[in-house]
C-alpha cells in the first residue's frame, strides 16, 4: 500500500511538473497574469491610497475582505485550540490569577538568561511595532508585526516561567484582545457602511474624519493592520499557552 | 442594498461578540451568549430571505466589497440560486441551533461560548462560499468553514478527536488542491473574479494549463465533498461528533461543495472545456455510480443509525456528482434540485436522530424498538425524512431523483440510472428495517412518551412539513431559479 501511494504521488508530481512546460514565460510582461489586473495596481495604487508598498495596498485595500477573513482564520485557530485543548476549567480559573510572590519558586532561575531576555524583550516589541507601522513602505504589516510581538511574549515565558508570563497577560486578556482585533478590522468596515458606502470602502471613513481620500485609505490600512496585529499576537499567545501547559494554562513547564 | 454582505457579517460579528462578552463578564452571565448566537443567525436568515425575494423580483445583485469594481476588488454575486442556498444554509443553521440549544451540554464550564463562536464561524464560512464571486475569496471562506468544522467535530464521542484529525488531514489536501487549481487559473487568465475568468477563458484557446487547473480544482472539491474514494472521513467524523454539530455540518458541507461544483461548471468554465476532456466527465459519472452503489452497500452493513445515514450521504454525494457531469440540462437540474432536497431531508433526519441520541444516549438500530410509542413526534419527522430520502412522491427527494433519472436516460447512461434505482431500493430496505423495529416491537424500557420540549420538536416538525412543500414547489423552483442559472450554458 505504501509503495502504491508513493508511486501515485510520484506520477501525480511528474504530471504536474509536465504541465509547467505550458506555463507562460517567467517574468514576461505579456503574460495574462502581469497584464490584466496587476498593471492597474502598479499604476494606480499610490495615488489611490498613498501607500508606496503595492503589496500592502492590495492586501489592505483592494482585497481587504480576504485579509479580514485570514485574520478571522487566525482568530478561529485560537478559539479552536481553546475549545479542543483547554482542560480542568474551574470557576477559579476564570478569575484573573492574583499576583503572588513565592520566594521558594525557583523555576527558571537563571540570572544570565533572565537578564538577557529582559534586555531584549522591549527591543523585540519595539521592532514588532516598527514592522507593523512600516508595512506601508516596506515588507511588513499586521501579520508579521503580530508574530514578532508574540515572540517577545513567548521569550518571556520561556526565560522566566508561565506564572510571570500570565501576570503580564492573563488568559482572559488574550481572549478579549483576539476578539478585539477582528472587531476592530470588521468594525472599520461597518463604520464605512454607516457613511452610505459599501463594506470596507475606506472612502467612507475618510469622509467621516474629513481627510482626503488617499490619506483616509492610508490611515484605514494602518488601523486594520493594527487589528490584524492584535488578533495575531493574542491568538499565537493563546495557542502557545495552551500547548505548553497541556491545556491547563497554569504552571506549564 | 447591503444585504449580501450583511448575511455573512451577522454570524461573523456574532462570533466575535460572543467570545468578547463571555470573557468580559467572567462566567457571571454565560447565559447571555446563547441569545447572541440565536439572534445573529436569525438576523442572517432574515437578510437572506429578504435578499432572495429581492433577487427574484429585480434580478441578480453584485456587491462590491471596498467599492472596488471586479476584477480589482472582490465582489459578492448573488443570483436566484445562490440566494436560495443562502436561505437554506442560514435557516438550517438556525433551526439546528434552536433544536439543540437548550440541551445540557457535556462540555466543561466555559466552553459553550467557544462552541457557539465556532458554530457561527462555520455558518458564516459556508454562507460566504455560496455568496462570493471570487475564486480566491472562496478558498478563504473554505478555510474559515473548514477550520471551525474540524474543531467542532472533535468534540463528541471517544473516537471524535481521531476522526476529526483524520478529517483535518484529508480536508487540507482537498483545500490545497483547490488552491492549486486557482493558481493555474490565475496563470492562464490573470484574474480571480469568476465572471471575468469566464470571459477570458472564452476568448483564449484551451491550453494544458487551463485543463490541468480544472482537473486539480475539481479533485480538490471532490475530496471536500466526500466523493467515493475520498469519502472515508465523512462517516467517521459525522457519526462520532456531538448531535448538534453533525446536525449543522451534515446538511451543509457536502451540499455547499456540490453547489460550488455546479457554479464552476455553469459560470466559470466554458462549456467546450468539458467536451475537450470528455474522458474526465465520463470518469466522474462512473465514479458517481461506484459511489452510489458503495454508499448503499456500506449503509447496509451498519448497526448504528447515524453511521447508516452517513453512508447514505455518501451515496447522495454520488447522485449530485453524476448529475453535474452528465452533460445535459435535465441532469444538471436534477443535481441542483437534489442539493436543495438533500439539505432539507438530511437536516430532518439528523435532527430526529440527534434528538434520539440526546434522549437515549445512543443510536444503535437494535435500540430502536418501540420508538414510535416513546418518541412519536420525532419518529414522524424521521419518517418524513426517510420517505423523502427513498424518493416517495410528493416528498422533495422524488422530484430531484426523477430529473436525475431522466437526465441519465437522455444521456444514455444506463448504469447511472440503474445505480440510482438500486440505491433507492436499498434505502427502502434500510429505512423499513428501522420502521419495523420502531413500530411493531415493544420498547425495552417503558417510559413516558416524548418528554422532549417544544423547542426541540418545533424545528424538526417545521422542516419535516417543508419536505412535501418543497417537492410540490419543484416547478416554480425550476422556472424561477434553475433555468436562469443554466441559461446559455446548457
Amino acid at each position: 500500500m505504501k509503495k502504491l501511494t508513493l508511486a501515485a504521488v510520484v506520477i501525480a508530481g511528474l504530471l504536474l511538473a509536465l504541465t509547467t512546460l505550458d506555463f507562460p514565460r517567467w517574468g514576461d510582461p505579456q503574460t495574462p497574469a502581469s497584464m490584466h489586473v496587476s498593471a492597474r495596481f502598479i499604476e494606480k495604487s499610490l495615488e489611490e491610497m498613498a501607500t508606496p508598498n503595492i503589496v500592502t495596498a492590495v492586501l489592505g485595500d483592494y482585497r481587504a475582505f480576504d485579509t479580514m477573513l485570514e485574520t478571522i482564520v487566525v482568530f478561529t485557530a485560537g478559539l479552536a485550540c481553546f475549545f479542543i485543548l483547554r482542560t480542568r476549567m474551574t470557576r477559579e480559573d476564570l478569575e484573573p490569577a492574583a499576583p503572588e510572590n513565592d520566594p521558594l519558586d525557583l523555576a527558571g532561575e537563571d540570572l544570565v538568561i533572565k537578564t538577557v531576555a529582559r534586555t531584549f524583550i522591549p527591543l523585540i516589541q519595539l521592532f514588532g511595532l516598527y514592522v507593523l507601522a512600516h508595512g506601508h513602505y516596506s515588507p511588513g504589516g499586521g501579520f508579521q508585526g503580530g508574530v514578532i510581538f508574540a515572540a517577545a511574549y513567548i521569550l518571556l515565558a520561556v526565560s522566566h516561567d508561565m506564572k510571570t508570563a500570565l501576570r503580564h497577560m492573563s488568559e482572559r486578556a488574550s481572549h478579549l484582545l483576539s476578539a478585539a482585533g477582528v472587531l476592530l478590522f470588521a468594525g472599520i468596515g461597518v463604520i464605512c457602511m454607516t457613511n452610505g458606502v459599501n463594506f470596507l470602502d475606506y472612502g467612507g471613513l475618510a469622509g467621516i474624519l474629513g481627510m482626503s481620500l488617499a490619506t483616509g485609505h492610508s490611515f484605514a490600512i494602518l488601523l486594520i493592520e493594527s487589528g490584524v496585529a492584535l488578533t495575531v499576537t493574542a491568538a499565537l499567545i493563546m495557542i502557545f499557552k495552551l500547548l505548553s501547559s497541556h491545556g491547563t494554562v497554569q504552571e506549564g513547564f | 442594498m447591503q444585504l449580501p454582505v450583511l448575511t455573512i457579517l451577522f454570524p461573523l460579528f456574532g462570533a466575535f461578540v460572543a467570545v468578547a462578552v463571555a470573557w468580559s463578564s467572567m462566567g457571571r452571565s454565560r447565559q447571555s451568549v446563547m441569545p447572541i448566537a440565536v439572534s445573529a443567525l436569525g438576523l442572517s436568515a432574515v437578510c437572506a430571505a429578504v435578499l432572495f425575494v429581492q433577487v427574484l423580483s429585480t434580478g441578480p445583485q453584485t456587491y462590491l466589497l471596498g467599492g472596488w469594481a471586479p476584477p480589482w476588488g472582490i465582489s459578492l454575486s448573488v443570483d436566484p440560486l445562490s440566494a436560495l442556498m443562502l436561505v437554506v444554509v442560514s435557516a438550517g443553521a438556525l433551526l439546528n441551533l434552536f433544536a439543540f440549544s437548550f440541551t445540557p451540554s457535556k462540555w466543561p464550564l466555559g466552553k459553550t461560548p467557544a462552541f457557539l463562536g465556532l458554530y457561527l464561524l462555520a455558518t458564516a464560512g459556508h454562507l460566504g462560499i455560496v455568496a462570493t464571486g471570487d475564486v480566491f475569496n472562496l478558498f478563504v471562506f473554505i478555510e474559515v468553514a473548514a477550520l471551525s468544522s474540524y474543531a467542532l467535530l472533535s468534540m463528541g464521542g471517544p473516537r471524535a478527536t481521531f476522526a476529526s484529525l483524520n478529517y483535518l488531514l484529508v480536508g487540507s489536501v482537498g483545500a490545497s488542491l483547490y488552491l492549486l487549481g486557482v493558481g493555474y487559473l490565475y496563470i492562464t487568465s490573470g484574474s480571480l473574479n469568476m465572471l471575468d475568468i469566464a470571459d477570458i477563458l472564452t476568448t483564449i484557446p484551451l491550453s494544458t494549463t487551463t485543463l490541468t487547473g480544472f482537473v486539480v480544482l475539481m479533485l480538490g472539491l471532490w475530496v471536500k465533498m466526500a466523493v467515493f474514494p475520498f469519502h472515508a472521513w465523512l462517516p467517521a467524523a459525522y457519526s462520532s461528533a456531538s448531535p448538534a454539530v453533525s446536525g449543522l455540518l451534515a446538511p451543509m458541507t457536502t451540499k455547499v461543495m456540490a453547489y460550488v461544483i455546479v457554479r464552476m461548471l455553469t459560470t466559470v468554465f466554458p462549456p467546450d472545456l468539458l467536451a475537450a476532456i470528455s474522458g474526465f466527465s465520463s470518469m466522474a459519472v462512473w465514479l458517481a455510480c461506484v459511489a452510489i452503489i458503495a454508499g448503499a452497500l456500506m449503509a447496509l452493513a451498519q448497526q448504528d443509525l447515524r453511521r447508516m445515514l452517513c453512508f447514505i450521504l455518501v451515496a447522495e454525494v454520488g447522485y449530485m456528482l453524476g448529475g453535474a457531469f452528465m452533460g445535459n440540462a435535465t441532469a444538471m437540474t436534477g443535481t441542483i434540485l437534489h442539493i436543495l432536497a438533500d439539505a432539507a431531508m438530511t437536516l430532518t433526519l439528523f435532527l430526529a436522530v440527534g434528538s434520539i441520541v440526546v434522549r437515549t444516549g445512543g443510536s444503535r438500530i437494535d435500540d430502536m424498538d418501540g420508538m414510535f410509542t416513546t418518541m412519536p413526534v420525532t419518529m414522524l419527522a424521521f419518517t418524513a425524512g426517510a420517505l423523502s430520502m427513498i424518493g416517495v412522491p410528493p416528498f422533495c427527494g422524488f422530484f430531484s431523483k426523477w430529473y436525475l433519472l431522466s437526465g441519465a436516460l437522455e444521456a444514455g447512461h444506463w448504469v447511472f440510472a440503474g445505480s440510482l434505482i438500486l440505491s433507492s431500493l436499498v434505502n427502502v430496505f434500510l429505512f423499513f428495517r428501522v420502521f419495523e423495529r420502531a413500530f411493531f416491537r415493544k420498547p425495552a424500557t417503558a417510559s413516558a412518551p416524548d418528554s422532549n420540549d417544544w423547542y426541540q420538536l418545533a424545528p424538526m416538525c417545521l422542516i419535516a412539513l417543508l419536505l412535501p412543500v418543497i417537492g410540490l414547489a419543484t416547478g416554480g423552483i425550476i422556472q424561477q431559479i434553475i433555468q436562469p442559472a443554466l441559461k446559455g450554458v446548457m
